[in-house]
């Protein structure tokens, strides 16, 4: 028994020696005062030896030069054999670098290109939001900071309708499955509930402090859940207009909001660089995401997998929306300040910034397949370069982007494109992008 | 051994490094992680909501999972996954907005209640033996009466947040401002000399700082505009040619008026001149003639020369109260003789007539409120207004009249007529009375003829 017992702790210290050794050694600076110290603590032996030590690892040559990895260091534990045993193998096998290298060997997916195949003028202001119709693909819905609604023919892009009643501008539309009803959220405080049969606004939903930035209808519940300035998200009962329930907890006004069928059911990001996952049965937050560290604008499901994507200025990631784990950092660090975001069935995550580029991701991966400006319109201003809002169709074929040169652009694939004739950036990781 | 040599070794030992049962189940979080997609289904809400909180921070929350298992599939919830969900999560909400839409006070019946909150408390006196109880009951409440306390505030986010420890490098790596960048940029806060409602004592720099008559230098390029010295030049400038034009004028006007009084002196000497001659001529006619004449008129001026200069040196002795007697008596304005001699009186006022109404309020009063009045006085004098329809004796045509007259009086049947004083005032005929009619059918025309 005694001897069992002894075995385990060796192999437990070993095994907490090598985690150490692997995932935080080669990854830390040392602070310099503390260097100082444990150089004061060595003998004059040792240090010579690490001098040596030093002097033969640069002759080596080392091909990972960012951080170094000792191999030979993980023999030298006796005990390595008992820590495969008790741990198994896979989880030992966590060194920065070995996931690297696991990582290079990836082959990220590859997709068409996109290019620009129309052009839509008629609002005479930001266009603010665009929903695709749910149900059967044949229009889309735009709102603007000419605080109207319109909605368009997909197929063609004329003009359907124009809804007005807002009084300022339109920030978020939400179009339901189950009811012919569209909502839309305003700057003026309001949520509208719009009738597609009667084409008329037949409910307000009054109660927010300030400017609505968001709305989304519950795919099964008939409620819809709205957050604005005021840093609260609003659970609305549709049929009696009435505010079931207050998340309050955000520190900072929230950009968007997403329902889902399942817990979490509703999810919010925010000014204050977090993302909430909210138990709307205990009307609290079950998880905070803390991992972006700028204003998280943006929000997108993915239709086909249980996950989403945030975006901040720079860096989007997508999360398991089951517990809020991280899945992938996409290559974004130099994409600024990003708008919005959309994920299409196909795993293309499409992000548009605020200085009018459209960026094209693979969702499993993070490889930035395609970077594109966007086509500026004659007389439109440089300033007026910047994509506000963007939205896959239901097919996931066609992307529709609305931008601050009030015009809406429909952006389609490259026909008869193959990986051989557009290889897209080129699918180069790095360590540093394990950001933190 | 080898842990000894390493830098690592020397480090403090990480966090977690104490091995426990937990820490056990840590370190196999990633397979875990992997596996709830699978096993989700014996969980309950609570166990999935909760199973990450307060563990720590483990460096798989840094980690995409995607980078180890580049194929891990995260299915879409299961159709009875969300058929349960919305089962339990539309009960809570069917249960708030119950509770939301019933009308406040009618949920609970107001008896019931207060008999629930009906409470005894009994206990001993002073003396002790006898048993004092109080009976603690709620004072009944309208329902429909406004809330006593206003909330003004927003209620506090619940305090039950989860664990959520922060995930992101704090530390930026943008550029930091130095100093003058930052002292470029500050804007000094509003400070008013003037209002200050809430009290607070402002220092004297910053009073200072507000003022706009101080913070010239701190602006910089704010010197006095050129123009400013150009413009006060210009008017220096404009106003010495202004005067020296006044000047210019004035002295032509001056030679101009020069010029007409030597004119006319001359005129008036060519005048006399002529008018010398003239004599001359008309003396050299009667030269003889008159010559003891004009010696006589010589001699005589010449003696009244004598005399007003020897009235001159007199007054120029005298003194100035004399001197100015003098001077007016010269002008036949001393008058002192006179009055001593009762030759002057002062002149007689009362000759000089005023309009009353400067005097009497009422009369003012009357010139104001009397716009529509058009004569200043009545026509007639008071006292003939009563005599004006007064049959008068002295100027009555005939005397039979005067005669019917006094006999109505001595009858006495029209008193009215004896009694009025007043213009007619005509009134419709009565015609229940025919009687009177008939006898007064006479005098009835003669008031209107009058």
């Amino acid at each position: 028994m005694s001897q069992v017992s002894i075995d385990l702790d060796d192999a437990r210290r070993a095994y907490v020696n090598s985690l150490w050794e692997k995932r935080f050694k080669n990854l830390t600076v040392v602070p310099r005062n503390i260097e100082e110290q444990i150089n004061e603590k060595k003998t004059v032996i040792q240090r010579h030896q690490e001098l040596q030590a030093s002097v033969t690892h640069t002759g080596a040559a080392q091909q990972n030069a960012l951080v170094k990895f000792n191999a030979e260091e993980t023999n030298n534990f006796a005990s390595s054999g008992a820590v495969d045993r008790w741990y198994g193998k896979q989880d030992l096998a966590h060194s920065v670098v070995e996931r690297h290298q696991q990582r290079l060997a990836l082959q990220p997916a590859w997709h068409a290109p996109w290019k620009l195949m129309r052009v839509i003028s008629g609002h005479n202001g930001w266009v603010r939001c665009v929903c695709v119709d749910p149900v059967d693909n044949e229009w889309f819905v735009t709102g603007s900071n000419d605080s109207t609604i319109k909605i368009w023919d997909l197929a063609t892009g004329r003009l359907k309708l124009t809804l007005m009643g807002h009084v300022m501008t339109v920030r978020s539309l939400a179009i339901s499955t189950r009811n012919p009803y569209m909502f839309s959220a305003s700057e003026d405080k309001m949520v509208k509930c719009w009738d597609l049969e009667k084409n008329a606004a037949i409910k307000d939903f009054h109660g927010h402090f300030s400017g609505v930035n968001s709305v989304d209808v519950h795919p099964t519940l008939d409620i819809i859940a709205s957050a604005g300035r005021d840093s609260v998200v609003r659970l609305w009962d549709i049929r009696t207009r009435q505010p079931v329930m207050t998340l309050a907890g955000h520190k900072g006004s929230i950009n968007q909001v997403k329902c889902f069928p399942v817990d979490p059911q509703i999810v919010s990001c925010s000014v204050d660089a977090t993302l909430r996952m909210w138990d709307i049965r205990a009307g609290k937050s079950s998880k905070i995401l803390t991992h972006h560290s700028k204003n998280v604008r943006s929000l997108a499901a993915h239709p086909a997998e249980f996950s989403l994507a945030s975006a901040s200025t720079g860096d989007v990631r997508s999360w398991r929306c089951q517990d809020g784990q991280l899945l992938t950092n996409f290559h974004s660090e130099d994409l600024g300040i990003i708008n919005c975001l959309s994920v299409n069935q196909d795993g293309v995550l499409f992000a548009g910034t605020d200085d009018g580029r459209l960026a094209f991701f693979d969702y499993k991966t993070g490889h930035n397949y395609q970077q594109l400006p966007t086509t500026t319109i004659t007389g439109s201003l440089e300033s007026e370069r910047g994509i506000l809002s963007g939205s896959f169709d239901q097919t996931g074929l066609r992307l529709i982007t609305g931008e601050s040169d009030k015009s809406i652009k429909i952006w389609k694939q490259v026909d008869n494109s193959s990986p051989e004739q557009h290889p897209g950036l080129p699918w180069d990781p790095q360590i540093g992008s394990q950001r933190f | 051994m080898s842990s000894s040599k390493s830098i690592s070794a020397l480090l403090p030992p990480p966090r977690h490094s104490q091995i426990s049962s937990s820490n056990i189940s840590i370190s196999n979080e990633v397979q875990k992680l992997v596996d709830v997609t699978a096993t989700s289904d014996d969980h309950s809400d609570e166990d999935q909501l909760s199973g990450n909180e307060n563990k720590g921070v483990t460096f798989e929350n840094f980690l995409p999972l995607r980078n180890h298992h580049p194929n891990l599939e995260l299915p879409m919830p299961t159709d009875h996954e969300v058929r349960t969900s919305y089962e339990r999560t539309k009960a809570v909400l069917d249960k708030v907005l119950s509770q939301k839409i019933s009308p406040r006070g009618t949920s609970i019946p107001q008896g019931a209640k207060q008999k629930a909150n009906v409470k005894t408390i009994e206990y001993q006196g002073h003396g002790g033996g006898k048993t004092k109880s109080i009976q603690i009951v709620d004072k009944q409440l309208d329902p429909l009466q406004p809330r006593t306390f206003k909330l003004k505030k927003m209620v506090a986010p619940p305090p039950d947040e989860p664990f959520a420890p922060v995930l992101h490098k704090t530390d930026d790596s943008s550029p930091q401002l130095s100093k003058e960048t930052r002292d470029q940029w500050n804007i000094p806060s509003a400070i008013s000399n003037w209002k200050n409602p809430n009290g607070y004592a402002i220092s004297l720099d910053r009073r200072v700082a507000s003022d706009g008559r101080y913070n010239k230098g701190l602006s910089g390029n704010q010197d006095i505009s050129e123009k400013f010295a150009s413009l006060s030049e210009a008017l220096d400038v404009a106003e010495k040619k202004a005067r020296e034009e006044v000047m210019l004028r004035a002295d032509a006007k001056r030679m101009l008026a020069e010029q007409d009084a030597r004119e006319k002196e001359e005129k008036l000497r060519l005048l006399a001149l002529r008018a010398r001659e003239e004599r001359r001529r008309q003396v050299s006619r009667s030269a003889d003639a008159e010559s003891n004449e004009a010696s006589l008129a010589k001699e005589t001026a010449k003696r009244e020369q004598r005399r007003q200069l020897e009235k001159d040196v007199r007054n120029s002795k005298l003194n100035t109260a004399d001197r100015l007697r003098a001077l007016a008596a010269k002008q036949n304005r001393e008058i002192s003789d006179k009055v001593i001699l009762g030759a002057a009186k002062a002149s007689d006022t009362s000759g000089i007539q005023y309009d009353s109404r400067l005097f009497s309020r009422a009369a003012s009063e009357n010139a104001l409120g009397g716009e529509n009045r058009v004569y200043d006085n009545p026509l007639f004098v008071q006292e003939g207004i009563n005599t004006i329809y007064r049959p008068n004796v002295m100027h009555s045509a005939s005397g039979n009249e005067m005669v019917d007259s006094t006999l109505q009086s001595l009858s006495g049947e029209s008193s009215g007529k004896r009694s009025r004083e007043g213009p007619v005032e005509f009134t419709g005929a009565e015609r229940e009375q025919p009687s009177v009619e008939r006898n007064d059918d006479g005098s009835a025309k003669k008031h209107r003829a009058t």
